[in-house]
């Protein structure tokens, strides 16, 4: 659905283009989402089901970067919830992808923040993600480093860093600094404040940094 | 060695963005959620029609709160309100009787 047109960000990965599958130009709404939304306006209901099934590929794969894979169905679940007790608010100036990515976003924001609410216990890491990490600093090629960041300890790295953040830290981040949103893109996914974000997305960076500072120093000790 | 920690930071930086993007290209896991969500919006709305179940929760608990703390303070302010009045009239009934000797001279 990204067009393209989009600016390259600058992420903490370098530049790269945005998420394919999230898009954030606001096109208009699609003719068949339009009638699918006249004719559930109308008291059709079970016309829902046709629009998930039109766009659960899309919530899922937003959802499935954001919550642990034994989660994903029953946020995605919950997105699409909002989204029909919320249609009365959609305005048809955004496409319904558009507007389901602000959902999928807010509502797995919302996840983690009941998380924290049940002061879910952060795993330690292990030794083998210590090995992991020397193996991070070392100097690599480009091939080797693609490998590198493929394997499992990887992901399990990147979760444990994800869990030490805030939900709000956390939230934007993966929006501004992972997935390459500019601030204005990012805090209308959020529905916040564009100033809300940029500060947000600093601190974000800095308390990420200083965990990695943490473990960096850790490790080669 | 500031100057080693903060290449290493970056280092280690570029490489969980490296597996963040390594696990989204990964991903294709699409669930199918529709009969369970269709089965969820037909029992609690019933004929009342969206726009009541569009309050959702976070929402009800934000205008709770808004409402019982304007009330909180409509009442704070009544009270000292009257309170002052009651105050000030019994310091000028007090004051009357001061004046006015019981058995005047």
């Amino acid at each position: 659905m990204n067009n393209g047109s989009v600016a390259v960000p600058v992420t903490m990965l370098g530049t790269h283009p945005l998420m394919a599958d999230e898009p954030m130009t606001e096109h208009d709404v699609a003719p068949e989402d339009r009638e699918l939304l006249r004719r559930i306006g109308q008291g059709e209901t079970e016309r829902f089901a046709d629009l998930i099934r039109r766009h659960q590929r899309h919530v899922s794969r937003i959802v499935a970067r954001r919550v642990p894979a034994d989660q994903v169905d029953e946020v995605v679940h919950d997105v699409f919830v909002r989204a029909y007790f919320g249609l009365a608010r959609f305005s048809d100036q955004v496409s319904l992808d558009h507007w389901l990515a602000g959902i999928a976003v807010r509502t797995c924001y919302d996840f983690w923040r009941a998380r924290k609410r049940e002061a879910m216990p952060v795993s330690a890491l292990t030794d083998e993600h210590h090995r992991w990490i020397e193996q991070a600093l070392a100097p690599k090629s480009d091939d080797a480093f693609h490998e590198h960041v493929r394997s499992r300890e990887a992901a399990e790295v990147l979760e444990w860093a994800l869990a030490h953040l805030s939900p709000e830290n956390r939230a934007v981040l993966t929006l501004v600094h992972l997935d390459g949103y500019s601030v204005r893109e990012a805090a209308k996914l959020l529905g916040w404040s564009a100033v809300n974000v940029k500060v947000r997305a600093h601190r974000a960076r800095q308390a990420l940094r200083r965990l990695l500072g943490g473990i960096t120093q850790g490790s080669t000790s | 060695m500031i100057l080693k920690d903060k290449e290493q930071i970056d280092t280690l930086e570029r490489a969980l963005a490296g597996a963040y993007r390594a696990g989204s290209d990964r991903m294709v896991h699409t669930v199918d959620v529709t009969q369970r969500v269709m089965r969820n919006i037909r029992r609690p709305t019933g004929d009342r029609g969206w726009w009541t179940a569009s309050v959702l929760p976070d929402e009800l608990v934000w205008r709770t709160a808004t409402v019982a703390a304007a009330a909180v303070l409509i009442i704070t302010v009544l009270t000292v309100g009257i309170a002052q009045t009651g105050a000030g009239e019994n310091w000028l009934l007090a004051e009357e009787f001061e004046a006015t000797p019981l058995f005047a001279e």
